[in-house]
């Protein structure tokens, strides 16, 4: 069927704004009204767009809270508000401190290439040791405190591991009353997993006794739609029939 | 007390980052179901929506009040997903897996529902998706944000860039191809 011709001045802006109510003077609202008690074509559309709009509410996203990847931020680092040039001052003086107590040595030559040692992996030398130190005092007299201080080090770390292996050898050793609990714990623990393994597989059998429901629905429908289109077929079929042999 | 929007984003630019935080509760939900209905992936629609409170954050100082909060969250949410489709080179298709989706629509259903009208349900959820899926990118906009969210033809003019008539023209040219194309399917 022809659609029938319409000359409403700005149509579609206007049916568009009337739809939804938006952006539409009062007098444009009645001016439409009258239009559409005499326009077919406007008040059928309009009907359609109508139904389009009840259809489209039906569309809902799926639930964002259950799969939200947290979005919260965190608080900033107390270092995110120092400048930046003041982030890498502190870098480089961090850096050259440790150089120092390293006691860094960075060397480069052609035959070797590259070379990065510490002091304190400096193979002994003696004959510059027995010269060196007088001058290596004199020129830098923290090395001495830095040495001792290692050694020191050193010593609180050995004793602190032989504290440490002394007390995992020792025998652990549980009271009744610390056994009972902890049973006490586990049939708790076993009792609540029995509960949940319970509840997980009456919800398991709900599924499916919903989707065997699913399918016999869909599998109905698909056979009233086919016995629709076989008797209309069927209708087609005789009519073309009766066309062809008209009863005499 | 509740605070609004506005409120909370002079707070948030003051350094109180709990602020921001109940500005993210607040439009989490609206702008994962933009991205969702724009570019029609459920993984991908909340990258989005995680990238659009980032990149607010980001540029929050920068933030002047010119328009509503929800509006500038609304048009960093629409780059993004418009970036998303242009990198995609594809037209969304929205993704429902049939084994999960059915069982737990039908979990979802209202107790005096019937088995029947979850199905019917279901097909017309379906079949909604699919005429959307049909239609030019910028009717799609301009239908979800109308529909869905509720925005004047103004604002979609000013979130899209273009003029309040090029809005009504997208909206009636794309509910035209949702009545053809649901119409079919009925």
């Amino acid at each position: 069927m022809a659609e029938q011709h319409c000359i409403y001045p700005d149509r579609e802006s206007v049916l568009v704004a009337y739809l939804y109510g938006d952006d539409i003077a009062t007098v444009d609202r009645v001016t439409f009204d009258t239009h559409i008690a005499t326009c077919e074509r406007c008040r059928t559309e309009l009907a359609d767009f109508r139904d389009v709009r009840s259809n489209l509410a039906q569309w809902a996203a799926p639930e964002a809270a259950r799969a939200h990847k947290s979005t919260v931020v965190t608080p900033a680092r107390w270092w995110a508000a120092v400048p930046v040039w003041a982030q890498v001052a502190a870098a480089m003086l961090v850096l050259g401190v440790s150089a120092s107590i390293a006691n860094l040595d960075v060397h480069y030559d052609r035959a070797n290439g590259l070379s990065v040692r510490t002091g304190w992996s400096k193979p002994a030398a003696p004959s510059i040791a027995a010269v060196a130190p007088v001058a290596d005092t004199n020129a830098t007299p923290w090395r001495a405190d830095l040495a001792a201080l290692q050694k020191q080090l050193r010593e609180e770390m050995r004793v602190k591991s032989a504290t440490v292996v002394a007390s995992a050898a020792a025998p652990v050793t549980m009271s009744d009353a610390d056994v009972r609990r902890v049973r006490l714990m586990l049939d708790e623990s076993e009792q609540k997993q029995r509960s949940e393994f319970a509840a997980k597989l009456v919800e398991l059998q709900k599924d499916v006794y919903v989707q065997q429901q699913y399918d016999i629905a869909r599998v109905y429908k698909a056979l009233g739609l086919m016995s629709t289109n076989t008797s209309a077929e069927m209708a087609s079929q005789r009519k073309a029939i009766s066309l062809a042999f008209p009863p005499k | 007390m509740t605070w609004s929007d506005e409120e909370l984003v002079t707070r948030s630019i003051g350094g109180d980052v709990e602020s921001f935080n109940q500005l993210v509760l607040r439009w989490e939900r609206p702008i994962y179901a933009l991205a969702y209905r724009v570019i029609g992936r459920e993984e991908d629609a909340r990258d989005v929506c995680q990238e659009t409170f980032l990149r607010a954050f980001r540029a929050l100082s920068g933030f002047r009040g010119q328009a509503k909060f929800s509006s500038w969250l609304y048009r960093i949410a629409l780059n993004l997903c418009r970036d998303w489709v242009r990198r995609q080179r594809r037209t969304p298709v929205v993704q429902m897996p049939e084994d999960v989706d059915i069982v737990e629509l039908a979990a979802a259903r209202e107790p005096v529902e019937s088995i029947e009208d979850v199905v019917e349900r279901h097909d017309l959820t379906r079949a909604v998706e699919k005429a959307m899926a049909k239609l030019p990118e910028e009717q799609r906009t301009a239908i979800i944000l109308k529909e869905y969210h509720g925005l004047t033809f103004q604002e979609i003019a000013d979130l899209a860039g273009c003029p309040l008539s090029t809005v009504k023209t997208r909206l009636y040219q794309g509910l035209a191809v949702l009545r053809r194309e649901l119409g079919k399917s009925e």
